[in-house]
């Protein structure tokens, strides 16, 4: 609903008619509210405590001054500008002066009819400035408005472009950079000045995505995604370039597909090498299993029996051979491998690795001629892993015989600087491309992962061999063309802790003693074959042998029955072998206690020597061995 | 030929991959049948990271038309149908 607008009117008259006139017409109109002063100071008194949309003033009226007055009313409503009509009853030329700080000057007698004039007059004009007045503050209001939510998404937009992770250039027609965003100084590793006004390009891929190169200024080159439109910038055609700098997520792709790859092939190599692994087991196995069968039939012949028996010692060891391949694999994997480091005589360990291929069926049948030439120059004590050492030429020389049907091995060593051996182990065998010779020293690898190999082995050989050189402070290598043979190489320094060689000692083997007579022995073995096994190796060399079941059993036999060499299983129901050891220790300081388990990983010997064991033989046992070390003690 | 309209044209490009070698092949094949007179430098951006940088290139691979001045730059791939009219390059069949 309108509110009805009120005009406050301020009369100053003294003549009583002149506001009777007015008060008749605004009797008429309630919009005109009258504050009536007969003199100009009673005027100013109302014009202290109010404000007026129309002053009208005789100027007869006295009480001050007309133009102090006039100035007066002028500085009160110097905001509202209320307008001030004056009026004489005559003409008066005095008045020409105040035409200007006036509104209006009436020069005739007030009546009723010029009153309404005035009022008309005034008001119309009011109204419509008020109108306008109105209109333009609205005006102004709504454009401030305007001008705020212009300004609220011209910082949104800011903020978008700004904080963007994508580079946002604006270059003009000829490729000049006009805009830049934050995130550009980091791509280019440039300052926006530095950027601003040079030229960049132009780019004709329109909206398409391209894959370029970015240049930043210290040389670095990454990659990045770019693509273009048109846009207007300032008035003007523009490219709106946007830049997607995908450089970390280019090489974490990369290293992801790499990784991808990776176990791939490392998931691919361990199937191939089960499948292998389980082939290369059973083939042992199988004669194993196939010659103790055969064994059973009670009609042999002396010489079959030997036969079989034989065949079933080979398949064993074979057997075992792959078993240490996968123990040493396993170690050298995990980094628990250990070097133990001794002076040993070079030539001896030649000799003994030659004597052991001489009676290879390859080379006793003349399939191969066997060619070993050490140097007379090695007449000395090397400083290394003799068994480690042994393994490793054992490795390549059976490598060599595995990959040549017919022809010739050679091995040889050379000095190389005074302080390496040079060892080569050379083949006249079937070769390896060169696309393989990358992968030939990598663990399941054999020349062709084919099925129909016809070739034995685990694959482990050559990496395992690899690992024990650089053990051992060597390098290896090899060179090869197929069809042609190879030649791998690897270095042994001679004595890598001080670089001197070591003066001869003079080495001797000593020859099992079957001779000695030991009284009580006491096994502990939970298995019955294995005791009965220990059993028919020891009878000869023992009065009496005791067996236990259990460590407990052992720790009450060897309080009881004063015995005088324990053969001590580690693995055993009710109290394992470790704890027997302790407890048997204890009692007895002095009493040889030798440990014999299936345990082979190389921690294990340190393991049963901290309990108390004097020595130690891993099972599969081998006679010689244990009646060798048994006789240690009692000689 | 007068020295001002020269065609001399700079190439930035990373490495010889097959892509940037093709490149390469069209756009020298596209010169040789459009302008007479031209030279082209191919920069390999890896071999010269300094004149790169001192030459203000920001992404490979860049084409710059150095001659006939003003200087303008192509960035990624060249809209070969249209590349002589674009770097405003005088055309042989046109003038012959």
């Amino acid at each position: 609903m309108n509110e009805i607008q009120t005009y406050r009117i301020l009369f100053v008259n003294h003549i009583k008619d002149d506001l009777n006139s007015l008060l008749k017409i605004a009797n008429k109109d309630l919009s005109l509210s009258i504050d009536p002063a007969i003199t100009t100071k009673e005027a100013i008194l109302f014009i202290d405590y109010h404000t007026y949309d129309l002053v009208i003033a005789n100027i007869d009226t006295t009480g001050m001054e007309l133009e102090q007055f006039v100035n007066y009313i002028n500085q009160s409503f110097l905001n509202s500008k209320t307008p001030i009509v004056l009026h004489s009853k005559s003409k008066n030329d005095n008045l020409q002066n105040l035409r200007n700080i006036v509104f209006d000057i009436i020069e005739q007698p007030l009546s009723e009819l010029n009153i309404i004039q005035i009022l008309q007059f005034y008001f119309r004009q009011t109204i419509r400035e008020k109108a306008k007045a109105a209109a333009l503050h609205q005006e102004i209001h709504k454009r401030e408005l305007l001008g705020l939510e212009l300004e609220k998404s011209r910082e949104n937009f800011q903020n978008i472009v700004e904080k963007s992770n994508v580079g946002i250039l604006i270059v003009d027609q000829s490729g000049i950079i006009r805009f830049i965003n934050e995130i550009s100084q980091q791509i280019f590793l440039r300052h926006t000045e530095e950027l601003i006004g040079s030229p960049f390009g132009l780019i004709f891929d329109d909206d398409k995505i391209t894959e370029i190169s970015i240049i930043r200024k210290n040389g670095e080159v990454g990659i990045g995604e770019i693509s273009a439109t048109k846009t207007q910038w300032k008035g003007e055609p523009c490219q709106l370039i946007l830049i997607n700098d995908i450089t970390n997520h280019k090489k974490l792709q990369e290293n992801l597909e790499i990784a991808i790859e990776k176990t791939q092939e490392s998931d691919r190599l361990k199937t191939a090498f089960l499948a292998n692994m389980s082939h290369e087991i059973r083939t042992p196995l199988n004669g194993i299993l196939g010659f103790s069968q055969l064994m059973e039939k009670n009609d042999i012949d002396p010489e079959k029996k030997h036969f079989f028996l034989s065949s079933i010692f080979a398949c064993g060891n074979h057997l075992l051979d792959i078993i240490n391949d996968i123990i040493d694999i396993a170690q050298i994997e995990s980094g628990q491998l250990k070097i133990s480091k001794k002076e040993f005589y070079i030539k001896e360990v030649l000799n003994e690795v030659y004597e052991m291929f001489r009676i290879h069926s390859k080379i006793i049948s003349n399939k191969i001629e066997f060619k070993f030439s050490t140097s007379d120059l090695l007449n000395f004590n090397i400083y290394s892993d003799q068994t480690r050492f042994r393994q490793i030429l054992a490795n390549l020389i059976n490598n060599a015989i595995k990959f040549t049907e017919k022809g010739s091995i050679e091995v040889g060593v050379t000095i190389v600087d005074d302080d390496v051996l040079k060892f080569y182990v050379k083949d006249s065998g079937i070769g390896i491309s060169e696309s393989e010779h990358e992968n030939i020293f990598k663990r399941f690898r054999q020349v062709s992962d084919t099925k129909e190999r016809l070739n034995e082995g685990n694959g482990l050989g050559l990496s395992i061999s690899k690992a024990l050189v650089e053990l051992l402070g060597g390098t290896i290598s090899m060179e090869s063309k197929i069809g042609e043979g190879s030649v791998f190489y690897f270095t042994i320094p001679l004595n890598p802790d001080n670089h001197k060689a070591v003066p001869i000692i003079t080495y001797s083997k000593q020859s099992p003693n079957n001779e000695i007579k030991i009284k009580k022995i006491l096994v502990v073995e939970d298995d019955e074959i294995n005791f009965l096994f220990i059993q028919s190796i020891i009878k000869d060399m023992a009065t009496t042998i005791l067996w236990a079941k259990d460590g407990l059993e052992a720790v009450n036999i060897a309080r009881r029955e004063n015995v005088d060499l324990v053969l001590m299983d580690m693995k055993l129901p009710i109290m394992n072998g470790y704890e027997a050891t302790k407890k048997i220790r204890l009692m007895f300081p002095n009493l040889p206690i030798i440990a014999q388990t299936a345990f082979a990983m190389g921690g294990d010997k340190d393991k049963v020597m901290a309990a108390g064991c004097n020595d130690y033989i891993s099972k599969p046992i081998k006679i010689n061995d244990l009646i060798y070390k048994m006789s240690a003690f009692f000689n | 030929m007068n020295i001002k309209d020269e065609v001399i044209l700079k190439l930035y490009l990373i490495g010889c991959s097959t892509a940037s070698n093709d490149m390469v092949i069209k756009l020298k094949s596209l010169l040789d049948i459009s302008i007479k007179n031209y030279k082209l430098e191919i920069i390999d951006i890896l071999k010269h990271p300094q004149q790169t940088i001192a030459d203000n290139i920001l992404a490979s691979p860049t084409l710059v038309k150095v001659n006939p001045l003003p200087e303008k730059r192509i960035i990624g791939n060249f809209p070969f149908n249209s590349l002589i009219a674009e770097l405003n390059l005088p055309n042989f069949e046109n003038k012959y």
